[in-house]
């Protein structure tokens, strides 16, 4: 994460790397590029706050049929709910929150390829997520071929949105993202016993 | 009849993913969706476990932690904490609250399993 002026808005900018979250309240926007990755943006409404996330699931595809998505999705799931617990920390009773999502496209964009279900299954898991949270999502801009460039208002929830070209830059993220995941999928947080 | 846990947390499916696991290893589960929620119901209601997240609306869990552990109910209960949270400082705080452990998502569900049998002995 880095936070810049943004010299074409006139706002002070957060950019998000892949895993990363940000909430605000400030006047500020936070923008992030996307591949298959998805971004969940929420917004409290009653608060006027919003946040936005970048996440990717470690272990598509690994569910059966009758497995509980959320038991094996523990990143995805550590995505949402850091997002929603920064929006707790502002001050959100949870109860005025709105959802957009955006990304999940099928584009080949890491260095090995064989990405092309993985958007798919990052739109799912983001919908069931919001689903049993009970959060209406209001907006999206979810598959298609093209990555995205988003910038999240977190104010007033407007979004700008530009369709990009995958490019070097947004692979190298991609791959380095990747590797992490791959790295981490089966490491836990820490247990401490008093 | 298995053991009974409580889940405490605001997220649904958190509730959803941990009550999955809890029930699939033989557990008898119940759930509260915020602090409050939790205290109430666990005031008079005697477990043999309770999970709570730290972040919620209306109450938060070490506060809920700080209660129940002032009733005669839960002076002895184990009370596991899971979270995003990793500062020593709030782990220092559900310690000083009365925490049995604090578990830093995210978790697997062997491990989380293996540190309930643990805490229940």
């Amino acid at each position: 994460m880095y936070k810049y002026f943004d010299n074409k808005l006139k706002k002070d900018s957060v950019n998000l790397a892949p895993g990363e979250f940000f909430v605000s309240g400030d006047d500020i926007v936070i923008n992030t590029v996307l591949g298959s990755c998805v971004s969940v943006a929420l917004y409290d409404s009653e608060r006027k706050i919003a946040g936005l996330n970048h996440f990717m699931l470690a272990e598509a595809k690994l569910r059966t049929e009758s497995e509980n998505i959320f038991n094996v999705e523990r990143y995805g799931l550590n995505a949402m709910e850091s997002l929603m617990t920064g929006l707790i920390k502002l001050g959100s009773s949870g109860k005025c929150l709105q959802a957009k999502i955006f990304g999940g496209s099928a584009v080949l964009e890491t260095r090995g390829g064989g990405q092309m279900e993985i958007g798919a299954d990052n739109i799912s898991f983001a919908e069931k997520f919001l689903k049993a949270e009970n959060i209406p999502v209001i907006n999206r801009d979810t598959g298609g071929v093209r990555a995205r460039r988003i910038y999240l208002y977190p104010q007033s929830f407007r979004i700008l949105l530009r369709r990009v070209k995958p490019n070097v830059e947004l692979r190298d993220l991609m791959d380095v993202y990747k590797h992490k995941l791959d790295e981490t999928k089966n490491n836990d947080g820490t247990t401490v016993l008093f | 009849m298995g053991q009974s846990i409580m889940i405490v947390d605001d997220s649904n499916a958190i509730r959803q993913s941990v009550s999955f696991i809890l029930k699939e290893n033989g557990y008898d589960t119940m759930e509260a969706c915020d602090g409050q929620d939790g205290y109430n119901k666990l005031k008079d209601q005697k477990v043999d476990l309770i999970i709570t997240d730290v972040n919620m609306p209306n109450k938060d869990g070490i506060s809920m932690l700080r209660e129940l552990r002032a009733t005669d109910t839960h002076k002895f209960t184990p009370i596991l904490v899971l979270t995003t949270e990793s500062q020593s400082s709030i782990m220092q705080d559900g310690k000083s609250a009365g925490a049995t452990g604090w578990i830093v998502k995210p978790f697997s569900n062997d491990k989380l399993i293996a540190t309930i049998k643990k805490v229940l002995g």
